[in-house]
């Protein structure tokens, strides 16, 4: 249990898509260059079936004004879980059920996508995790056990 | 509309900003995060507003986010209505 890096990962005019589950933070993978004001193809990165709480991400952007769409994919749909401003070079954290911390669901996919104004830049994912979570009937049976 | 800030999504941060000269620098923000509990399956919006804020800043940076999330809402039903008249939402190809 914990955070778990993608195993796999695809994306429309991305590069390098493996640095962003290298579990190394000096690589990322390349976003495509744009400076449309609308969110560009995103990075699709997945992972084997997990119950799953919460995404953590670690991305850049130059400093205009970055803006990140984050969808997550379980029962047969992807769900947007996060839009809005972010702050580059730090880890984020969102939760996968808006405004339920601790709910999880069985991901297998996110999806990043970006937009920025003024230049033309390209986005930077330097690691993404999923934050899989013990399902609750298996917590109460290590607790019995553990006595 | 009820807005909720998620307590766990206030953060006092600097971030590079850059002017219309191009020029960067640093400026401290307040970065919230907004859900709206009537409207589960809308996703969380971040929201930046200058710090130091004021109460009145939060508010109006929140309204803002509102109102884009109710235009949003307004689209999606108008695009669901047109295709139920015309289609299933299960629709064999």
């Amino acid at each position: 249990m914990g955070w778990k890096s993608p195993t796999g990962g695809s994306g429309t005019g991305w590069s390098n898509i493996p640095n962003a589950y290298d579990e190394e933070l000096s690589t990322y993978a390349l976003g495509p260059a744009t400076s449309e004001p609308v969110y560009d193809s995103p990075v699709e990165l997945t992972v084997s079936p997990l119950l799953c709480d919460r995404v953590r991400f670690y991305v850049y952007w130059f400093p205009t004004l970055p803006f990140i769409k984050v969808e997550v994919y379980y029962e047969g749909g992807y769900h947007e879980i996060y839009i809005g401003t972010y702050i580059d070079k730090t880890w984020i954290e969102k939760d996968v059920i808006p405004g339920s911390s601790g709910q999880a669901k069985v991901i297998s996919k996110m999806r990043l996508s970006f937009m920025h104004y003024m230049i033309v830049d390209s986005a930077k994912v330097y690691e993404a995790y999923f934050n899989a979570v013990m399902p609750r009937l298996m917590k109460y049976y290590k607790s019995r056990r553990a006595g | 509309m009820l807005a909720k800030i998620q307590y766990n999504q206030i953060h006092h941060y600097v971030r590079q900003v850059m002017d219309a000269e191009g020029d960067v620098s640093n400026k401290d923000i307040l970065q919230i995060d907004v859900t709206f509990p009537e409207f589960p399956h809308l996703p969380t919006y971040g929201v930046v507003v200058d710090y130091p804020f004021t109460v009145e800043s939060v508010k109006a940076a929140v309204g803002i986010v509102a109102v884009q999330a109710k235009e949003q809402m307004t689209k999606d039903v108008i695009v669901k209505e047109q295709l139920k008249d015309s289609l299933e939402f299960d629709v064999e190809v």
